[in-house]
């Protein structure tokens, strides 16, 4: 190929992605994903055990990176694609992949992480899939099978233990395998868990948004992980909240997060010499 | 013949349809200012969706002539969606700007806008028509149409333009709002957003479930 007939190339296709009808930052035309298939009548709901759910949050990612997020959760851009049912515990999802909060356009395939939480702190999620179909729903959830509908616990960072280098708090975490909630093939593209923080006397939420990102816990799959993260205490006031954000390879980062671990920031209460069971000397006797 | 000619001519038809009971509304001509705006602050990128009437003025046949007929310089350029494709056609009218596709009755087209134009679309619409709403087929057609609204047509928003098809034919509506450069779309079910106003001028996609040869219900 010739210079000449490269650079010919090259305009035609400067021209073509130029030429393209925007609504770039979503479908055009729109697609949608649905847990009900108005021409089927097929209907599913997800289901989660926390009966007193009272926030749902979602996200939604393909080979081509994320497009529902924390802009269709929160914000002047957020639209109510996920709701509760007529029976607690049942979620419906029903997004327009045209809406202004998506980015992009997923083709072939989309996966999608469903997180129910309630005022308590308790966080259920799982991550499923479903391939584009011709038909009323581009991505018809309703052909899921129950056991890919069904909620189950978010990993907590379990802190294994801590030191304390002023002003910040230092953790080992764990987390436990959560293998089971990533469904129809999508534990291969979990990597691990982003584990974040926010400071707060009172529990930020399941909202990804709200924290900062610590570290990263590698645990393909879901697996169990073991990781290090330090939160910054400066402000004695308030406490640390820790949490792990589920991370995919392709979608990055969800919108949500698990339940939290409440670090306390007041040296007087996490300094461990006031936490000390006193040991008894031996020959020790307990007087009666 | 020129707008002038055009409009002198709808003139005529309209006194006509004032002596007579043989035309009805819905074949008189019409003329619609339209705003076409230009890019803005992202992501405002000067598009703009266009329904043209069934009966153009004359000489409106390809996407070329509607550049023209616009103000070429003003126009980045115009598409059209391809139904069997799931994909677009576009047209920009410079070096290899691709093949000015002919103009249909029915069909929308998305106009790209450099500078903001008030254009003024004249001709009228065809009572006796249908137009011929298509449901999926083999991916990627998944029963999307790109409809030019009637100027005389009673659906005034997107519930009403649902149920004058046939609900139960009808998966979605959705239109474009240039403010977030993306699209509303109503269901007419459960979650399924807000029936929208429908706009003379504007083109909306609608999702068929079950192909429908569709005559509006008009003025």
């Amino acid at each position: 190929m010739t210079k000449k007939i490269v650079f010919g190339v090259a305009l035609a296709l400067v021209i073509v992605g130029i030429a393209a009808p925007s609504a770039s930052a979503a479908c055009n035309p729109p697609k949608s994903i649905s847990t009900y298939n108005s021409g089927t009548g097929a209907f599913v709901y997800y289901k989660t055990t926390l009966l007193d759910a009272n926030k749902l949050v979602g996200t939604v990612w393909s080979a081509s990176g994320q497009h529902a997020g924390t802009a269709c959760n929160e914000g002047p851009l957020a639209t109510t694609f996920l709701y509760f049912g007529a029976t607690p515990g049942d979620i419906g999802m029903n997004l327009s992949l045209g809406d202004g909060c998506v980015v992009g356009c997923p083709s072939g395939t989309a996966s999608f992480q469903i997180t129910a939480s309630n005022a308590a702190g308790a966080v259920q999620t799982i991550v499923s899939k479903v391939n584009e179909v011709s038909g009323a729903v581009n991505f018809d959830v309703s052909t899921q099978a129950p056991a890919d509908l069904q909620l189950g616990n978010a990993p907590r960072p379990r802190a294994t233990s801590s030191t304390r280098t002023a002003p910040n708090v230092n953790l080992t975490i764990g987390l436990d395998s959560s293998a089971a909630l990533y469904r129809n093939g999508t534990g291969a593209d979990i990597t691990g868990f982003n584990i974040v923080s926010a400071s707060g006397l009172t529990d930020p939420g399941p909202s990804a948004a709200a924290y900062t990102l610590r570290s990263f816990v590698a645990a393909p799959g879901g697996a169990a992980g073991t990781g290090a993260a330090s939160v910054d205490c400066s402000n004695i006031a308030n406490d640390q909240w820790v949490a792990a954000q589920v991370v995919s390879a392709t979608g990055g980062g969800a919108a949500s997060v698990g339940p939290r671990t409440r670090v306390k920031c007041d040296p007087t209460l996490a300094n461990p010499k006031y936490n000390v069971v006193p040991k008894k000397g031996m020959g020790t006797t307990t007087q009666n | 013949m020129t707008k002038k000619t055009f409009l002198g001519a709808m003139a005529v038809v309209t006194a006509v349809a004032l002596t007579g009971s043989a035309l009805v509304a819905s074949n008189m001509g019409f003329k619609l200012n339209y705003s076409l705006t230009q890019p803005g602050a992202l992501p405002v990128d000067g598009t703009n969706v266009l329904a043209l009437p069934d009966n153009r003025q004359t000489g409106l046949n390809d996407a070329k002539a509607l550049m023209d007929d616009i103000g070429f310089n003003n126009v980045t350029n115009v598409s059209r969606y391809i139904k069997a494709t799931n994909a677009f056609q576009t047209y920009t009218g410079r070096k290899n700007g691709g093949l000015a596709f002919p103009l249909a009755a029915g069909e929308g087209y998305y106009v790209k806008m450099l500078t903001t134009t008030n254009y003024v679309i004249v001709g009228s619409d065809d009572p006796a028509i249908t137009y011929n709403l298509t449901q999926p087929g083999a991916l990627p057609v998944d029963g999307t149409n790109f409809f030019a609204y009637n100027y005389h047509q009673t659906a005034a928003d997107a519930k009403a333009l649902m149920d004058d098809i046939g609900f139960n034919n009808v998966t979605n509506v959705s239109r474009y709002i240039k403010a977030t450069n993306a699209f509303q779309t109503y269901t007419g079910r459960k979650n399924g957003g807000l029936a929208f106003p429908l706009v003379p001028g504007e083109a909306y996609y609608v999702k068929m479930l079950t192909t429908v040869n569709y005559a509006p219900s008009h003025y």
